[in-house]
């Protein structure tokens, strides 16, 4: 009896094991099988696009494959910069990758992750004058070549024209002035009957955009050791808390923008009427045009700080920065989609599809890109705006990703008023100084 | 002979184990200690460095101390687990007709992925049209109050994340729930025949018969919060303000993100050490309260 | 007299009636906490599935809406368009049916070493083995990345299956528990038999043990399904994502797609919610005996 429950048992465990064996092999992830041509090369992109961007994307990568039948680019879209960096920690990076975050740049290249292209570059006849100014120069660090720019990004002001008549100001006149601003946002903030905001008057820009547009300055250029608390860093920060308390305070206004829809799409806050004033990118007309053709809004440079008229039509740039793993297996083949980018037609069908501005100087005259639909008139004004002399961008440096971060954090503290902007950036050089030190040892 | 034979079985029988503890145990516990000591960039070969990582981190007041403070207030969240977990338990007690639905109910949370709890709570704490402050604003409206924007404020995150946690508390109520079934029936006739009510039961039987498993649950619970991950992870990213910057969190960030392996290893052996303090904290109070029945007598 | 004794038959009915409704009292004020606690339970996900079936522009509406209106079944297409989820799916039960064979066969082993055979050195490394279920995964996981990093497994799944093999101290803990637990007679018959060990293990104690090991089984499906960091860390192809960290990454494309990420996140739900109603005996026995015996 007991004997032939045992057998019983035994039979039911070998069943079991049958079936959980069946069931790997049903669910064995089929081998990745690369595709056989042996005379094509094929490239895994990374890339931070998603959505309609990622489809802009894929036009050109289209349009490279057509002409490049050697060589077959694989798009993947909508990868976050951590994740690229885990594949590298990981030691299996795609073979070529944007970096959404810049800053990136100095920290991967400085740990040797990135190949130099300085070689490339010099052999492709490429010249550094045919590069608009703050194109290139994003793409060095320590004096030496690690990435390609591939299309840029400025920003102005966008305002929303039947927000302002309804609060009473000119539609057609924007704020001038940082000072003006903080007027205009203040008049524009909008709180229901329970004093719950309903729309904020200026979206709280990017403190970076703030600081560069009273000139401060991040790294010394004669020593490149940090200087977080310049003190056109702390003006820009201390401008930065007012704005933040004319319009309610930090935890009304971050209460608010938790609300905040999908920005590519029907929600956005600027096209509901959430927010009246933003300091945004080239790409919003056109996204403006696709998802909320009916608002009245109007595209000028960033205002300046009063004290500084020399300030004027500030703003700061971003680049589409591409970049090869050091450890890639075609080098070679990635250099040359990266080269190819440079081309004039190459910028100009991306720039038409992505409403980016071209960072080759010849590409920057296309007509198509200014004339036409209503829309390209606003898309003008970022054009010109990238011209300015008082355009700058984020020098990098090893520690530019941390330096950033810490700025913003730096920020934080000043949002909710635990700490004076002159005493918030104290600390922050503080720390950024100890780590560059630690990376110059 | 014999001796010997049995000997070799049982090493023989354990030693899948003995090599993975070896292999991912032992190995890793020297390695970190020396990867501590270390500049370990991951691309580049570890350069000794002596205590810079510890003296870094021991005096980095922005990032590790927060994150260390934030990782033990969120140890609150075990005596509310516990407290909730068991009055859940002693309602579920009731041999009441439907009690099945109800248990099933409770469970439901905490077996949901922790990636889709954490997708869906972001949904409902969110300040202006999450469920819960829809039901706060109503609630709150007529004394003039706002509801808090939890996440999006430094004050409320922790808050809001030790608020979904508990809701998930499920796990704990099925297991409090199995052992106050198995309080022996005797134990509550005698107590009744000496006149006790049910607050005195619950107090002077329940709970001393239970103390067993309430230990075990708080031990696994420090060690749980200590590596709080995955909801900061997706939910916060450590903000705002760094408020839910978490220890396990920091440590990533360090490893993955940072190229900084030998200040991650520092910051993995302090959290050792930590939890080995904890759980000593633990033991030697448990003599106190916790009841073993084998040790009656 | 009679007076007397009537009155007293009252005082007792009229205590014994107090009790009856004092128990329907107490009854329906657990009722009433138990439903009303019930509600808060489920409403999240009556939340979930209700956006999930929202348009995008009835998502951020003044009032919750519950019942959706109009109704989307496009969102789970759309999810899933970018959200393989029958892909994800299929690594994740890959993933997991290798743990759980692994942690079963290389926990029973040695569980059965230390609950059934006596040998030297035994308790010590039973203590030893105690003690590394308290050690906190990170101090381990660094350096075991180095290690997988330096033999080029990073980026594949071995990293993720391989452990898995090697034991997993709480199991073998458990396992040992139950075996204990198992007459030693059995045994001894069967050495008189002239059994070896092995045997012993294979045809007496493994058939006996069927419910603690499904339990153990259990416990590291469950693990290895919601395991997060360690997929993250280690898988670098999307195609060989798990669902947790494809879910992760769906998120972060489209983080305030609410009715996408609900309907995401309920895909992502149902499966184990339908494990769950089939197996739920088994969990609960599962969750208990681990709490208990612990």
């Amino acid at each position: 009896m007991r004997r032939r429950l045992f057998s019983l048992s035994i039979m039911r465990i070998n069943w079991l094991l049958f079936a959980i064996s069946v069931a790997v092999v049903l669910v064995l992830p089929a081998c990745q099988r690369k595709p056989s041509d042996p005379g094509v090369v094929h490239l895994r992109a990374w890339t931070m696009w998603g959505g309609d961007e990622a489809e802009a994307f894929q036009v050109v990568v289209d349009e490279f494959n057509r002409t490049h039948p050697h060589i077959q680019v694989h798009n993947l879209a909508a990868v976050e910069d951590t994740k690229i960096i885990r594949a590298i920690v990981a030691n299996d990076p795609p073979e070529i990758f944007t970096l959404r975050e810049p800053g990136y740049l100095g920290s991967l290249a400085g740990n040797g992750a990135l190949l130099c292209l300085d070689d490339y570059f010099k052999q492709s006849g490429l010249k550094e004058s045919d590069y608009a100014p703050g194109s290139l120069s994003q793409c060095r660090y320590n004096g030496k070549l690690y990435a390609m720019i591939y299309l840029m990004d400025c920003f102005a002001l966008l305002w929303n024209k039947d927000a302002f008549r309804e609060a009473g100001l000119d539609p057609e006149r924007p704020p001038k002035t940082l000072s003006e601003l903080l007027e205009y946002a203040r008049k524009l903030t909008k709180r229901d009957a329970n004093g719950r905001i309903v729309r904020i008057g200026m979206m709280p820009p990017d403190p970076l955009i703030i600081i560069s547009a009273f000139g401060g300055q991040f790294i010394d250029p004669k020593t490149g050791m940090p200087t977080a608390d310049h003190p056109r860093n702390i003006e820009a920060l201390e401008w930065y808390q007012q704005l933040i308390e004319v319009q309610g305070g930090a935890e009304e206004v971050n209460a608010f923008q938790a609300g905040f829809g999908q920005e590519m799409g029907i929600n956005n806050p600027f096209l509901v009427g959430k927010v009246a004033m933003m300091i945004n990118g080239q790409w919003n007309p056109y996204w403006f045009q696709r998802y909320g053709p009916k608002v009245r809004y109007g595209a000028a440079p960033i205002p300046y700080p009063d004290q500084y008229p020399e300030r004027k039509n500030p703003t700061w740039l971003g680049g589409n920065i591409f970049c090869i793993p050091v450890n890639c297996k075609h080098p070679k083949e990635a250099w040359e989609f990266l080269r190819w980018t440079q081309t004039v037609e190459a910028q100009v069908l991306f720039a038409s599809t992505m409403h980016g501005v071209p960072n080759i100087l010849a590409a920057r005259k296309e007509r198509s890109l200014r004339e036409g639909e209503p829309w390209k008139r606003a898309f003008a004004v970022f054009m010109d705006v990238a011209n300015s002399p008082n355009a700058s961008h984020f020098p990098p440096t090893p520690i530019t990703g941390l330096y950033q971060y810490e700025i913003y954090s730096a920020v934080d503290f000043v949002r909710y008023g635990t700490k004076t902007p002159a005493q918030a950036l104290r600390d922050v050089q503080k720390r950024v100084y100890r780590e560059m030190l630690f990376w110059r040892r | 002979m014999r001796e010997r034979q049995r000997n070799l079985q049982g090493w023989l029988f354990v030693s899948p184990w003995l090599v993975g503890f070896f292999l991912f145990t032992l190995y890793p516990i020297l390695a970190s200690l020396y990867y501590s000591f270390c500049d370990y960039r991951v691309l580049t070969p570890p350069r000794w460095v002596g205590l810079a990582n510890y003296v870094a981190l021991l005096t980095d007041r922005d990032y590790f101390l927060p994150s260390l403070w934030n990782t033990l207030f969120m140890l609150i969240e075990l005596p509310l687990a516990l407290i909730i977990g068991l009055t859940m338990a002693l309602l579920l007690n009731h041999k009441i007709p439907g009690i099945g639905i109800f248990r099933t109910v409770y469970y439901l949370p905490s077996i949901m992925p922790v990636v889709a709890v954490a997708v869906l709570w972001l949904w409902v704490l969110n300040p202006q049209y999450g469920l819960l402050n829809a039901v706060l604003s109503t609630l709150l409206a007529p004394f003039g109050l706002q509801p808090p924007g939890w996440l999006a404020d430094p004050k409320w995150s922790k808050p809001a994340f030790i608020m979904m946690d508990l809701w998930a508390v499920g796990g704990s109520v099925v297991i409090y729930l199995a052992s106050l079934q198995n309080v022996p029936a005797h134990l509550y006739e005698a107590a009744e025949i000496d006149g006790a009510g049910a607050w005195h039961k619950t107090l002077h039987v329940t709970l001393p018969m239970i103390s067993p498993v309430i230990f075990y649950n708080l031990i696994m619970g420090v060690i749980w919060t200590f590596q709080y991950f995955t909801q900061t992870f997706i939910m916060t990213q450590g903000g705002p303000q760094n408020s839910t910057l978490f220890y396990a969190l920091y440590l990533f960030y360090n490893a993955f993100r940072d190229f900084r392996m030998g200040r991650a290893c520092a910051m993995a052996w302090i959290l050792f050490i930590l939890t080995l303090i904890a759980t000593l904290i633990v033991f030697r109070t448990s003599a106190r309260w916790v009841y073993y029945e084998g040790e009656r007598g | 007299m009679a007076a007397r004794t009537a009155a007293g038959g009252n005082r007792l009915a009229d205590w014994r009636q107090s009790k009856v409704w004092r128990r329907r009292i107490a009854v329906t004020v657990v009722y009433i906490v138990l439903i009303a606690l019930s509600i808060s339970f489920l409403a999240p996900f009556a939340l979930m599935v209700s956006t999930s079936l929202k348009t995008e522009d009835r998502i951020f509406t003044e009032t919750i809406e519950w019942i959706p209106n109009p109704v989307r079944w496009q969102n789970y297409a759309e999810a899933l368009q970018s959200f393989p989820f029958l892909l994800y799916l299929r690594n994740t039960l890959f993933v997991c049916a290798l743990v759980v064979v692994g942690t079963v066969l290389s926990s029973a082993l040695p569980a059965y070493g230390f609950a059934r055979l006596r040998w030297k050195g035994r308790d010590v490394l039973f203590l030893i083995m105690l003690a590394t279920i308290m050690l906190p995964a990170q101090v381990t996981m660094l350096p075991v990345f180095v290690m997988f990093r330096t033999i080029g497994w990073t980026g594949t799944y071995l990293p993720l299956v391989v452990p898995p093999f090697f034991g997993s101290a709480f199991a073998i803990f458990l396992l040992r528990q139950f075996f204990l637990t198992i007459p030693q007679e059995l045994s001894d018959a069967a050495r008189i038999d002239g059994c070896s060990e092995w045997r012993i293990f294979w045809q007496i104690i493994v058939p006996l043990s069927v419910p603690a090991l499904a339990t153990v089984a259990l416990f590291a499906f469950i693990g290895a399904w919601t395991d997060f960091i360690n997929p993250l860390v280690y898988l670098t192809d999307e195609n060989t994502y798990t669902l947790a960290v494809g879910l992760q990454t769906f998120v972060g494309r489209h983080s305030s797609e609410w009715n996408l990420l609900m309907a995401a996140a309920t895909v992502v739900t149902l499966p184990l919610m339908v494990v769950f109603f089939f197996t739920q005996r088994l969990f609960i026995e599962g969750i208990t005996l681990t709490g208990i015996k612990g």
